[in-house]
């Protein structure tokens, strides 16, 4: 009765969206940021699923792998130790249910603009469409000035952040490095 | 009914990320559960240009996908670098602790 793909859609579906509240609603950091890892390996999941392998692979590579891993470092580096006793909610002027109906609402229209629209037909898909040849043609061919900028904006970002971890620090503890 | 995952189905998955994501953001006081609040957003956008490259069988979707993906990895890169500094001056990195910035 139910296809594969819909075995698995709800499956990595649900899977997403249990590990996003996680990263939510748990107090510990570092669980929230194991949560956030379990939620993009469900969504490279829901990638591969959309014909989109390139990006599911990349998906694991960079979010799950590089931008997770900097993340768990900072949490380690930073920690709080006063973890367990701090609140973990920010009070504001705005009190919690004012944020989750405003959440709410901003949801509620999104989806009132889905269930409106009309998608058509999904489109027949080329021969190896999603697969590295094809986007990286397309890529190099026609969005080359964008590739070259990503590579200028992620040279920008390494040198920006080594600048801005350097600015905090005293003299002294440039003689203790050295 | 077709045995297909249709569209809709990926964008409501994707708004439900996307509003966990902005609670995350207004309500959690810790900075880098905020910081990790916004890459689940980003995450959802994501899959919504992924739903409609497939949708259209368009590729030009998934080059989006993957500039979103450069832009996050440079922008976390310098968020936690700033994280640090913060971090080095408070020894803590609440939100509500650095007030200086607000309007």
């Amino acid at each position: 009765m139910f296809s594969a793909e819909w075995v698995a859609f709800v499956f990595f579906g649900v899977m997403s969206l249990a590990s996003a509240m996680g990263v939510v609603l748990v107090r510990n950091a570092v669980k929230g940021a194991l949560s956030l890892i379990v939620c993009f390996f469900s969504l490279a999941a829901l990638f591969v699923l959309q014909n989109a392998e390139l990006l599911g692979a990349l998906q694991v590579l960079v979010y799950a792998g590089a931008i997770m891993v900097l993340f768990v470092f900072v949490i380690m580096l930073v920690e709080n130790k006063d973890e367990d006793g701090a609140r973990t909610i920010l009070g504001s002027r705005l009190s919690l249910p004012v944020k989750l109906a405003a959440v709410l609402a901003i949801a509620w229209g999104m989806s009132q603009a889905i269930a409106r629209s009309d998608f058509g037909a999904p489109a027949d898909l080329s021969e190896g469409f999603g697969s590295v040849r094809t986007v990286g043609l397309v890529f190099l061919r026609d969005f080359v000035l964008h590739f070259e900028l990503s590579s200028l904006l992620l040279l920008v970002g390494i040198v920006g952040a080594v600048i801005v971890s350097k600015r905090g620090r005293t003299p002294s503890d440039e003689d203790a490095a050295l | 009914m077709s045995n297909m995952v249709p569209v809709q189905a990926y964008l409501y998955l994707s708004v439900a990320l996307f509003g966990i994501g902005a609670l995350g953001v207004l309500v959690r006081r810790n900075a880098i559960v905020v910081f990790m609040c916004i890459e689940l957003m980003l995450n959802a956008a994501n899959l919504a240009l992924v739903s409609f490259a497939r949708h259209q069988g368009q590729t030009s979707g998934q080059i989006f996908v993957f500039l979103v993906m450069a832009v996050a990895a440079a922008e976390v890169a310098v968020g936690l670098a700033i994280m640090i500094v913060v971090f080095r001056e408070r020894k803590a990195i609440y939100i509500d602790l650095l007030r200086e910035m607000r309007g």
